[in-house]
Protein backbone atom coordinates (compact mmCIF):
# COMPACT_ATOMS: atom_id res chain seq x y z
CA UNK A 1 0.00 0.00 0.00
CA UNK A 2 1.38 3.56 -1.39
CA UNK A 3 0.32 6.43 0.76
CA UNK A 4 0.76 10.54 -0.08
CA UNK A 5 2.99 10.89 2.98
CA UNK A 6 4.77 14.47 2.59
CA UNK A 7 7.75 15.13 4.21
CA UNK A 8 10.11 17.99 4.95
CA UNK A 9 13.09 18.75 6.91
CA UNK A 10 12.63 20.72 10.59
CA UNK A 11 15.78 21.80 10.24
CA UNK A 12 15.48 23.37 6.65
CA UNK A 13 12.32 25.15 7.91
CA UNK A 14 14.10 26.54 10.96
CA UNK A 15 16.36 27.75 8.15
CA UNK A 16 13.68 28.78 6.03
CA UNK A 17 11.80 30.97 8.76
CA UNK A 18 14.92 32.62 10.04
CA UNK A 19 15.78 33.94 6.39
CA UNK A 20 11.84 34.55 6.14
CA UNK A 21 12.37 36.71 9.43
CA UNK A 22 15.43 38.41 8.16
CA UNK A 23 13.41 39.74 4.97
CA UNK A 24 11.30 41.42 7.77
CA UNK A 25 13.82 42.83 9.11
CA UNK A 26 14.20 40.60 12.37
CA UNK A 27 17.53 38.94 13.33
CA UNK A 28 17.01 35.83 14.76
CA UNK A 29 19.68 33.96 17.07
CA UNK A 30 19.49 30.43 18.24
CA UNK A 31 20.62 30.34 21.79
CA UNK A 32 22.68 26.98 23.00
CA UNK A 33 21.71 24.25 21.02
CA UNK A 34 18.95 24.55 18.34
CA UNK A 35 16.94 22.14 19.95
CA UNK A 36 13.66 24.27 21.11
CA UNK A 37 13.79 25.32 17.67
CA UNK A 38 14.02 22.36 15.55
CA UNK A 39 11.04 20.44 18.36
CA UNK A 40 9.09 23.39 16.77
CA UNK A 41 9.57 22.82 13.68
CA UNK A 42 8.59 19.23 13.36
CA UNK A 43 5.89 20.09 15.35
CA UNK A 44 4.69 22.97 13.08
CA UNK A 45 5.19 20.47 10.26
CA UNK A 46 3.03 17.82 12.19
CA UNK A 47 0.49 20.37 12.59
CA UNK A 48 0.18 21.15 8.94
CA UNK A 49 -0.02 17.20 7.84
CA UNK A 50 3.80 16.78 6.82
CA UNK A 51 6.08 14.39 8.30
CA UNK A 52 9.05 15.85 9.62
CA UNK A 53 11.97 13.77 8.37
CA UNK A 54 15.38 14.41 7.07
CA UNK A 55 16.62 13.66 3.32
CA UNK A 56 18.15 10.35 3.65
CA UNK A 57 21.48 10.95 1.99
CA UNK A 58 22.01 14.06 3.97
CA UNK A 59 20.99 11.48 7.17
CA UNK A 60 23.55 9.05 5.89
CA UNK A 61 26.36 11.94 4.72
CA UNK A 62 26.08 13.06 8.58
CA UNK A 63 26.04 9.30 9.98
CA UNK A 64 29.16 8.73 7.77
CA UNK A 65 30.88 11.91 8.22
CA UNK A 66 31.86 10.61 11.50
CA UNK A 67 31.46 7.39 12.92
CA UNK A 68 28.86 7.64 16.06
CA UNK A 69 31.38 6.60 18.81
CA UNK A 70 34.03 9.15 18.19
CA UNK A 71 30.94 11.51 17.46
CA UNK A 72 29.87 10.90 21.32
CA UNK A 73 32.88 11.75 22.66
CA UNK A 74 33.33 14.56 21.09
CA UNK A 75 30.34 16.25 22.11
CA UNK A 76 31.26 15.04 25.54
CA UNK A 77 34.62 17.26 24.85
CA UNK A 78 32.65 19.86 24.19
CA UNK A 79 30.83 19.64 26.73
CA UNK A 80 33.38 19.93 29.69
CA UNK A 81 32.20 22.54 31.76
CA UNK A 82 36.04 23.28 32.25
CA UNK A 83 36.04 24.11 28.44
CA UNK B 1 26.69 5.29 -10.29
CA UNK B 2 27.09 8.58 -8.76
CA UNK B 3 29.27 9.60 -5.55
CA UNK B 4 27.18 11.40 -3.52
CA UNK B 5 29.30 11.68 -0.57
CA UNK B 6 32.79 10.19 0.60
CA UNK B 7 32.59 10.12 4.86
CA UNK B 8 35.45 9.69 6.81
CA UNK B 9 35.51 5.76 6.92
CA UNK B 10 32.26 5.02 4.67
CA UNK B 11 31.16 6.61 0.70
CA UNK B 12 27.42 6.93 -0.59
CA UNK B 13 26.28 6.21 -3.86
CA UNK B 14 23.30 6.45 -5.91
CA UNK B 15 22.57 3.81 -7.96
CA UNK B 16 18.80 4.62 -9.39
CA UNK B 17 16.05 4.58 -6.67
CA UNK B 18 19.23 2.54 -4.32
CA UNK B 19 21.66 3.42 -2.37
CA UNK B 20 24.89 1.74 -1.70
CA UNK B 21 26.97 2.15 1.03
CA UNK B 22 30.61 1.45 0.73
CA UNK B 23 33.01 1.02 4.32
CA UNK B 24 36.46 1.85 3.25
CA UNK B 25 39.34 0.29 5.21
CA UNK B 26 40.45 3.98 6.78
CA UNK B 27 40.88 4.28 10.17
CA UNK B 28 40.01 7.41 12.26
CA UNK B 29 41.16 8.32 15.88
CA UNK B 30 40.70 11.78 17.42
CA UNK B 31 37.87 12.31 15.10
CA UNK B 32 41.26 12.38 12.70
CA UNK B 33 41.51 9.99 9.30
CA UNK B 34 44.98 8.29 9.53
CA UNK B 35 46.51 7.88 6.27
CA UNK B 36 46.99 4.30 6.53
CA UNK B 37 44.31 1.33 6.23
CA UNK B 38 43.51 -1.24 7.97
CA UNK B 39 43.02 -3.97 5.48
CA UNK B 40 39.35 -5.62 5.12
CA UNK B 41 38.37 -3.20 7.73
CA UNK B 42 35.48 -1.70 5.72
CA UNK B 43 34.98 -6.17 5.07
CA UNK B 44 34.45 -6.89 8.49
CA UNK B 45 32.24 -4.39 9.54
CA UNK B 46 30.27 -4.62 6.99
CA UNK B 47 29.40 -8.33 7.81
CA UNK B 48 29.62 -7.93 10.71
CA UNK B 49 26.47 -5.48 10.20
CA UNK B 50 24.95 -7.49 7.51
CA UNK B 51 24.50 -10.57 10.66
CA UNK B 52 23.26 -8.05 13.43
CA UNK B 53 20.35 -7.07 10.71
CA UNK B 54 19.79 -10.93 10.03
CA UNK B 55 19.68 -11.59 13.58
CA UNK B 56 17.69 -8.64 14.33
CA UNK B 57 15.19 -9.55 10.76
CA UNK B 58 12.31 -10.58 13.43
CA UNK B 59 12.83 -7.44 15.23
CA UNK B 60 12.44 -4.73 13.30
CA UNK B 61 12.22 -4.79 9.37
CA UNK B 62 15.61 -2.90 8.04
CA UNK B 63 16.80 -1.41 4.47
CA UNK B 64 19.31 -3.55 3.04
CA UNK B 65 18.34 -4.93 -0.63
CA UNK B 66 21.02 -7.23 -1.42
CA UNK B 67 24.58 -7.21 -1.85
CA UNK B 68 24.54 -7.06 -5.29
CA UNK B 69 27.02 -4.48 -5.96
CA UNK B 70 30.08 -3.89 -8.18
CA UNK B 71 33.12 -6.57 -8.12
CA UNK B 72 35.43 -3.74 -6.78
CA UNK B 73 32.86 -3.45 -3.61
CA UNK B 74 32.22 -7.30 -2.91
CA UNK B 75 31.70 -7.85 0.59
CA UNK B 76 32.57 -4.24 1.87
CA UNK B 77 29.00 -2.57 0.02
CA UNK B 78 25.13 -2.96 0.66
CA UNK B 79 22.30 -2.15 -1.83
CA UNK B 80 19.88 -0.03 0.81
CA UNK B 81 16.71 1.43 0.00
CA UNK B 82 16.72 4.85 -0.49
CA UNK B 83 14.69 6.31 2.66
CA UNK B 84 13.33 9.65 4.13
CA UNK B 85 14.96 9.58 8.11
CA UNK B 86 13.36 10.40 11.37
CA UNK B 87 15.62 13.52 12.73
CA UNK B 88 16.21 11.76 15.88
CA UNK B 89 19.86 9.88 16.55
CA UNK B 90 18.05 6.60 18.46
CA UNK B 91 20.70 5.85 21.26
CA UNK B 92 20.62 3.19 23.87
CA UNK B 93 22.87 2.66 26.90
CA UNK B 94 23.83 0.00 28.89
CA UNK B 95 27.34 1.51 30.61
CA UNK B 96 28.27 4.99 31.67
CA UNK B 97 30.73 6.44 28.63
CA UNK B 98 31.39 9.36 25.95
CA UNK B 99 27.87 12.06 26.14
CA UNK B 100 25.88 10.08 28.85
CA UNK B 101 28.66 10.30 31.25
CA UNK B 102 29.36 13.61 30.79
CA UNK B 103 25.48 14.45 31.44
CA UNK B 104 25.40 12.25 34.40
CA UNK B 105 28.40 13.63 36.35
CA UNK B 106 26.72 17.29 35.41
CA UNK B 107 23.27 16.54 36.27
CA UNK B 108 22.73 12.90 37.76
CA UNK B 109 20.51 12.22 34.86
CA UNK B 110 21.12 10.92 31.03
CA UNK B 111 17.84 12.33 28.95
CA UNK B 112 16.29 13.37 31.68
CA UNK B 113 16.33 9.82 32.89
CA UNK B 114 17.79 9.77 36.86
CA UNK B 115 20.24 7.32 37.80
CA UNK B 116 21.52 6.25 41.33
CA UNK B 117 24.51 8.07 42.89
CA UNK B 118 27.84 7.20 43.08
CA UNK B 119 28.20 5.55 39.03
CA UNK B 120 32.03 5.75 37.87
CA UNK B 121 32.93 6.08 33.94
CA UNK B 122 32.22 2.55 32.60
CA UNK B 123 29.84 1.87 34.99
CA UNK B 124 26.92 -0.61 34.48
CA UNK B 125 23.41 1.20 34.62
CA UNK B 126 20.84 -0.58 36.58
CA UNK B 127 18.70 -1.46 33.63
CA UNK B 128 19.34 -0.39 29.60
CA UNK B 129 18.41 3.34 28.88
CA UNK B 130 16.73 5.23 25.67
CA UNK B 131 18.94 8.78 25.36
CA UNK B 132 18.08 9.82 22.31
CA UNK B 133 19.57 12.83 20.59
CA UNK B 134 19.35 15.33 17.82
CA UNK B 135 20.26 14.74 14.62
CA UNK B 136 21.65 18.00 12.68
CA UNK B 137 23.76 17.98 9.84
CA UNK B 138 26.27 20.62 11.79
CA UNK B 139 27.53 20.75 15.80
CA UNK B 140 27.58 18.35 17.93
CA UNK B 141 25.00 16.32 19.14
CA UNK B 142 22.68 17.01 22.04
CA UNK B 143 20.25 15.14 24.00
CA UNK B 144 16.78 15.74 23.83
CA UNK B 145 14.25 14.17 25.89
CA UNK B 146 11.69 11.60 25.10
CA UNK B 147 9.12 13.76 25.76
CA UNK B 148 10.74 15.92 22.82
CA UNK B 149 10.79 12.87 20.52
CA UNK B 150 7.36 13.11 21.05
CA UNK B 151 6.68 16.38 20.12
CA UNK B 152 8.85 15.47 17.21
CA UNK B 153 7.41 12.71 15.60
CA UNK B 154 4.38 11.87 17.35
CA UNK B 155 3.65 9.62 20.62
CA UNK B 156 3.04 6.62 18.71
CA UNK B 157 5.98 6.08 16.56
CA UNK B 158 8.53 7.22 19.73
CA UNK B 159 7.45 4.78 21.49
CA UNK B 160 7.59 2.29 19.03
CA UNK B 161 10.87 2.74 18.59
CA UNK B 162 11.85 3.64 22.09
CA UNK B 163 11.06 -0.04 22.30
CA UNK B 164 12.63 -1.05 19.38
CA UNK B 165 16.03 0.66 20.14
CA UNK B 166 16.56 -0.92 23.70
CA UNK B 167 15.41 -4.45 22.20
CA UNK B 168 17.42 -3.93 19.57
CA UNK B 169 20.45 -2.89 21.99
CA UNK B 170 19.37 -5.72 24.45
CA UNK B 171 19.46 -8.86 22.44
CA UNK B 172 22.84 -7.08 21.07
CA UNK B 173 24.79 -6.98 24.26
CA UNK B 174 23.09 -10.17 25.66
CA UNK B 175 24.51 -12.05 22.11
CA UNK B 176 27.73 -10.39 22.48
CA UNK B 177 27.75 -10.73 26.57
CA UNK B 178 27.98 -14.69 25.78
CA UNK B 179 31.10 -14.49 23.81
CA UNK B 180 32.65 -11.86 26.14
CA UNK B 181 31.74 -8.70 24.54
CA UNK B 182 30.49 -6.15 25.87
CA UNK B 183 28.04 -3.68 23.96
CA UNK B 184 27.99 -0.78 26.10
CA UNK B 185 25.55 1.41 24.26
CA UNK B 186 24.69 1.63 20.33
CA UNK B 187 23.28 4.19 18.02
CA UNK B 188 20.16 3.74 15.28
CA UNK B 189 18.92 5.33 12.42
CA UNK B 190 15.20 4.77 11.30
CA UNK B 191 13.77 5.73 8.21
CA UNK B 192 10.62 5.45 6.16
CA UNK B 193 10.51 3.95 3.03
CA UNK B 194 8.01 5.16 0.37
CA UNK B 195 5.33 3.59 1.39
CA UNK B 196 5.96 4.50 5.08
CA UNK B 197 6.88 1.47 6.62
CA UNK B 198 9.49 2.44 9.25
CA UNK B 199 12.66 1.00 8.35
CA UNK B 200 16.00 0.25 10.38
CA UNK B 201 18.52 2.03 8.33
CA UNK B 202 22.04 2.84 8.23
CA UNK B 203 24.75 0.06 10.04
CA UNK B 204 23.75 -1.61 12.82
CA UNK B 205 25.69 -2.87 15.81
CA UNK B 206 29.16 -2.46 14.50
CA UNK B 207 32.41 -0.74 16.71
CA UNK B 208 31.51 2.72 14.85
CA UNK B 209 27.75 2.41 16.11
CA UNK B 210 28.50 0.99 19.37
CA UNK B 211 30.83 0.73 22.34
CA UNK B 212 32.90 -2.76 22.49
CA UNK B 213 34.82 -3.25 25.58
CA UNK B 214 36.38 -6.67 26.17
CA UNK B 215 34.42 -8.00 29.65
CA UNK B 216 37.48 -9.68 31.02
CA UNK B 217 39.27 -6.48 31.12
CA UNK B 218 35.79 -3.82 32.16
CA UNK B 219 36.88 -2.23 35.52
CA UNK B 220 34.58 1.39 36.32
CA UNK B 221 36.09 3.97 36.97
CA UNK B 222 38.25 4.42 34.16
CA UNK B 223 38.37 5.28 30.53
CA UNK B 224 37.79 1.31 28.98
CA UNK B 225 39.91 -0.15 26.38
CA UNK B 226 38.07 -0.10 22.79
CA UNK B 227 37.89 -3.50 21.57
CA UNK B 228 39.44 -3.56 18.21
CA UNK B 229 40.66 0.10 17.84
CA UNK B 230 42.45 -0.03 20.98
CA UNK B 231 45.88 -0.65 19.67
CA UNK B 232 45.70 2.31 17.24
CA UNK B 233 44.48 4.06 20.39
CA UNK B 234 47.45 3.85 22.17
CA UNK B 235 50.08 3.70 19.89
CA UNK B 236 48.51 7.39 18.59
CA UNK B 237 48.75 8.64 22.58
CA UNK B 238 52.54 7.36 22.21
CA UNK B 239 53.35 10.40 19.49
CA UNK B 240 54.05 14.28 19.38
CA UNK B 241 51.00 14.77 17.18
CA UNK B 242 48.40 17.09 18.50
CA UNK B 243 45.47 15.00 17.09
CA UNK B 244 44.77 17.64 14.18
CA UNK B 245 45.18 16.21 10.79
CA UNK B 246 47.28 14.99 8.72
CA UNK B 247 47.59 11.89 11.24
CA UNK B 248 50.50 10.04 11.27
CA UNK B 249 51.13 7.03 9.36
CA UNK B 250 50.19 3.67 11.48
CA UNK B 251 53.63 1.09 11.76
CA UNK B 252 52.89 -2.11 9.93
CA UNK B 253 52.79 -3.93 13.05
CA UNK B 254 50.12 -1.91 14.81
CA UNK B 255 48.06 -2.23 11.42
CA UNK B 256 48.26 -5.79 11.70
CA UNK B 257 47.60 -6.21 14.89
CA UNK B 258 44.38 -4.13 14.39
CA UNK B 259 43.34 -6.14 11.41
CA UNK B 260 43.46 -9.36 13.85
CA UNK B 261 41.50 -7.77 16.54
CA UNK B 262 38.90 -6.67 13.87
CA UNK B 263 38.60 -10.22 12.63
CA UNK B 264 38.41 -11.28 16.15
CA UNK B 265 35.46 -9.22 17.53
CA UNK B 266 33.68 -10.54 14.16
CA UNK B 267 34.76 -14.15 14.91
CA UNK B 268 33.51 -13.85 18.59
CA UNK B 269 30.55 -12.39 17.85
CA UNK B 270 29.30 -13.81 14.87
CA UNK B 271 30.82 -17.27 15.69
CA UNK B 272 32.14 -17.66 12.15
CA UNK B 273 35.31 -17.84 10.83
CA UNK B 274 36.64 -15.01 8.72
CA UNK B 275 38.15 -16.30 5.63
CA UNK B 276 40.36 -14.02 3.88
CA UNK B 277 38.94 -14.11 0.38
CA UNK B 278 35.59 -12.97 1.70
Amino acid sequence: MTTNRQYFDPEHLVREVRELLHLQGIDTEIPGDAKLARTGASMLLRGLGVTPAMNGVDALTRAIDKPWVEADDAAAEHREPSK
Amino acid sequence: MELIHSGKVRDVYADGDDLILVASDRVSVYDVVLPTPIPDKGKILTQLSLWWFDQLADVFPNHVINTDVPAEWAGRAVRCQRLEMLPVEWIARGYLAGLGLQEYRVKGTVSDVPLPAGLLEGSKLPEPIFTPTTKATAGHDEFITFDDVVDQIGADTAAQLRDVTLEIYQRGAEIAAERGIIIADTKLEFGRAPNGTLVLADEVLTSDSSRFWPADSWQPGRTQHALDKQFVRDWSSTLDWDRTPPGPPIPDDIVQATRARYIEVYERITGLTWKETQ
